[in-house]
C-alpha cells in the first residue's frame, strides 16, 4: 500500500494467511475438519493469526498475492494483500477485492478425502465462508466493488452458482495470471463489464521477464525457482504449462525480500525442485548446488515444495547429489528438511498408463523400485517426505490398489508421511451432498489403514526428534502428541472393527 | 491478453445439450484451426444458474488447450451488440428460442438444431 487505503484489496481466509507456526506440514491440518479437539485449538495449531502492522498488512502472504500485489504495484496501481481480519476496514473505499485459494471449498485432495472419510466440513472451507460472510460485501457492490477470484482452485467456483450469485463474483481467474489480471483491472477501473471467468491456455502463460518479483514476505519465505512440470501425468494440469527456470539473480532477489523483512527460513518451490536448470529429466548438478549454496547465504532451514522421486533416485544415484545438497544444507541451524513427493500408485500397470514419465529415466515397470529407493536414499539423508497417493482413479483394477498396499509395506521402515487421496470424479460434485456418494471399496480402507498406521508410528518420531525438537516448541508439541495418541486410539479401534490385517505396523520405529 | 486476437463465438437461445455440444465442437474446431484464444458471450435469459453452469462446465472442461473468455450479456442485448459489432468477425450460435437476427456484416450465424456444417452468412 503505498499511500492512504488501498483501490485494490488482496486477501483470502485464515487457513492461508498464516504462517503455521513456521511449520509447513501443519497446514495439512487445515484440509481437515477438527477432530478430537475444539475446532477453533485445532485452527490455532493448524493456522495461527499472522502478526500484522497497524495498517492490517501481514508480515507473511500467500505468495501467490504477494506475486500479484508486485505485479499491480509495477503497473502503478495502490494494491495491497490485507489481513483476513483487516479486510473490512478498507472495503467501503476499495475499487476491487481480489482473492485467492488453494481449495476455496475444499474439493481438492487430500480435504476431499476427509471430507468422504469424516463426512464433517474441513477448516479450510468453513474458514473461507466465515471470512466471505464477514465482509460488508453487499453494501460494497452496491457502490460498483468488483469482486475477482483466482488460485489453483478458481475451477471451484464453477461448482457454486449460488456462491457466485450471494457473494457477487465478477470474474473467476483459472491459470497463471499476470497476462489478464491488470486488464481485468484497466476494464474494472474504466467501468466495463468484466468477463465471467477467463482461462488462461498455455499458450498465453507469462514468460519469465513478465513474472514480478515480490516486494513484501512470502509466507515461511516461499520462492519460486520454476513453472511447468515436463512429465505429462494425466491427473495434473501444471503438465500442461511450458517449462520455465527463474535466473538465480531473481531468486536471490525475493531471497532478500523475505531476510530484510525477518523470515530467515525459505522454501523452494517447484513441481520438482531437482529439476532446476534441468534440460528436460535430464539433471543439471551444477545449477542446484549453486541454488542450495544461495540459498543457505541467506536462509538457516530451508525446504522443498515438491521434488519428484525419480529425480531423488537418479541425483544420487548418478551423480551423488543428494549426499552433496545435504553437505550444504544440514549444519548446526538444520538437520533435516522436508518434501512433498507423490507416490500416487504402487501398480506399475497404472502407472504406465496415467504418468508414463513419473519414473522417467527409469521405465515406469520399475516404478515400486524407484519409489522404494527414492524413499531409502531420503531416510539416509535425512529428508522427511509427506508423501501422496491416489485411490479410485478411473481406471483402476482391485489389484493396482492391492499393488498400492503391498508398495507401502515395503515403504514401512523409511521415515516419512503418507497421506492417501482419493480421486473424486467432477461429475460427483455438483451434488450438494457429493461426499456421500463417493464409492470407497474395501481394498481403499485397507490402503487407508496402512497410510494411517504407517504415519501414525512415524509422526511421533519426526515430531519430537526433528520437527518440534526444543523447548520453544513445547506446548504445540505437548497438544499434537496428545492428538496423535487420540487419533492413534481411535484409528486403531476402526482398523480392528473394519477387520483389516496389518502386520505389526502399529510397533514403534527403533 | 484480453486485447489479444480472439475467436468470437456468441451464443443465444437455450443452452441445452446439443447447444453445448455444438459449442464444444466450437472449441476443437478452432483447436484444429490453431487458434490460441477464444471468446464465447453468452445472451441468457433468467433462468436457473444451476442449468447454465452444468452447461458451462461441461463446454469448458472439453478444452485446456486454448485461451478461454467467457461473457454474459442479458439477451435482450443481442440486438443491439450485433448492431455495435458490424463489421468484426463473430460467429453467432443460436440455440433453440431465438429468432435469426438481421444481416450484419462479419457475422455468421449457425443454428444449433442445423448440422454444424450448414454455417451461413446471413
Amino acid at each position: 500500500m503505498s499511500e492512504g487505503k488501498p483501490d485494490i484489496i488482496l486477501t483470502t481466509d485464515r487457513s492461508m494467511m498464516t504462517t503455521h507456526h513456521g511449520k509447513e506440514f501443519l497446514g495439512f491440518m487445515t484440509t481437515g475438519p477438527a477432530i478430537g479437539m475444539p475446532e477453533r485449538l485445532w485452527m490455532w495449531i493448524a493456522c495461527p493469526k499472522m502478526k500484522t502492522d497497524p495498517a492490517g498488512r501481514p508480515w507473511q502472504a500467500p505468495y501467490a498475492l504477494r506475486k500479484l500485489e508486485a505485479l499491480l504495484q509495477d503497473n502503478g496501481y495502490n494494491a495491497a494483500v490485507i489481513d483476513p481480519d483487516h479486510v473490512n476496514r478498507y472495503l467501503a473505499d476499495a475499487k476491487i477485492l481480489m482473492l485467492s485459494h488453494h481449495d476455496y471449498f475444499a474439493l481438492c485432495p487430500p480435504s476431499s478425502e476427509w471430507w468422504v472419510v469424516t463426512k464433517k466440513e474441513p477448516v479450510n472451507a468453513k474458514s473461507f465462508r466465515r471470512l466471505m460472510d464477514g465482509l460488508n460485501l453487499a453494501e460494497a457492490k452496491r457502490r460498483g466493488l468488483k469482486v475477482i477470484v483466482g488460485g489453483p482452485a478458481a475451477w471451484q467456483w464453477l461448482y457454486k452458482p449460488d456462491l457466485i450469485e450471494r457473494w457477487g463474483i465478477d470474474t473467476i481467474v483459472d491459470g497463471e495470471g499476470e497476462r489478464v489480471v491488470t486488464d481485468l483491472v484497466e476494464r474494472a477501473y474504466a467501468g466495463e463489464p468484466l468477463p465471467k471467468y477467463v482461462f488462461v491456455g498455455p499458450g498465453d502463460v507469462p514468460s519469465i521477464e513478465e513474472i514480478p518479483t515480490i516486494k513484501r514476505p512470502s509466507i515461511n519465505g516461499l520462492v519460486e525457482i520454476m513453472r511447468g512440470c515436463p512429465r505429462g501425468c494425466k491427473f495434473c494440469s501444471v503438465t500442461l504449462r511450458p517449462l520455465r527456470h527463474i535466473p538465480l539473480d531473481r531468486i536471490e532477489k525475493e531471497m532478500l525480500v523475505n531476510v530484510e523483512g525477518g523470515v530467515r527460513s525459505g522454501i523452494l518451490h517447484s513441481e520438482d525442485v531437482l529439476l532446476y536448470g534441468a534440460n528436460g529429466i535430464k539433471l543439471n548438478p551444477d545449477a542446484l548446488i549453486k541454488l542450495h549454496e544461495l540459498s543457505k547465504k541467506y536462509w538457516k532451514t530451508l525446504a522443498w515444495s515438491h521434488a519428484s522421486l525419480a529425480a531423488i533416485k537418479l541425483a544420487e544415484s548418478e551423480h551423488g547429489l543428494i549426499r552433496k545438497l545435504a553437505e550444504i544444507i544440514c549444519d548446526e541451524h538444520q538437520r533435516y528438511w522436508g518434501v512433498e513427493v507423490g507416490i500416487e500408485t504402487g501398480s506399475p500397470r497404472l502407472a504406465k498408463k496415467i504418468m508414463p514419465a513419473k519414473a522417467a529415466p527409469y521405465p515406469a515397470e520399475k516404478w515400486p523400485e524407484v519409489v522404494e529407493e527414492a524413499f531409502a536414499i531420503m531416510h539416509d539423508n535425512n529428508i522427511i517426505p509427506a508423501a501422496t497417493l491416489i485411490l479410485g482413479l478411473p481406471e483402476e483394477t482391485p489389484d493396482d490398489v492391492m499393488a498400492t498396499a503391498e508398495l507401502l509395506d515395503r515403504l514401512r521402515p523409511y521415515r516419512s508421511l503418507i497421506v492417501p487421496m482419493f480421486f473424486v470424479p467432477m461429475g460427483l460434485l455438483k451434488n450438494k451432498d457429493w461426499f456421500t456418494d463417493v464409492e470407497v471399496r474395501d481394498e481403499h480402507k485397507e490402503v487407508m489403514a496402512r497410510c494411517l498406521l504407517h504415519s501414525l508410528r512415524w509422526a511421533e518420531d519426526i515430531v519430537n526428534k526433528f520437527y518440534l525438537k526444543g523447548k520453544k516448541n513445547y506446548l504445540l508439541k505437548l497438544v499434537i502428541n496428545t492428538f496423535l495418541k487420540y487419533v492413534s486410539y481411535k484409528g486403531g479401534k476402526v482398523v480392528r472393527e473394519l477387520g483389516i490385517k496389518v502386520p505389526e505396523l502399529l510397533e514403534k520405529p527403533a | 491478453m484480453l486485447s489479444q486476437k480472439f475467436l468470437k463465438v456468441w451464443f443465444a437461445g437455450e443452452l441445452d445439450e446439443k447447444a453445448v455440444e455444438h459449442l464444444k465442437r466450437k472449441l476443437a474446431e478452432a483447436l484444429a484451426r490453431r487458434e490460441r484464444r477464444i471468446l464465447i458471450r453468452f445472451y441468457l435469459d433468467k433462468g436457473s444458474h444451476e442449468t447454465y453452469y452444468e452447461a458451462l462446465r461441461n463446454i469448458l472442461l472439453s478444452s485446456v488447450a486454448l485461451s478461454i473468455v467467457v461473457e454474459e450479456r442479458p439477451a435482450y442485448e443481442l440486438k443491439r451488440d450485433l448492431e455495435r459489432a458490424s463489421g468484426e468477425e463473430i460467429l453467432l450460435v443460436l440455440g433453440r428460442g431465438t429468432i435469426r437476427p438481421s444481416r450484419s456484416a462479419g457475422l455468421v450465424v449457425e443454428e444449433v438444431e442445423e448440422s454444424c456444417l450448414r454455417a451461413s452468412p446471413t
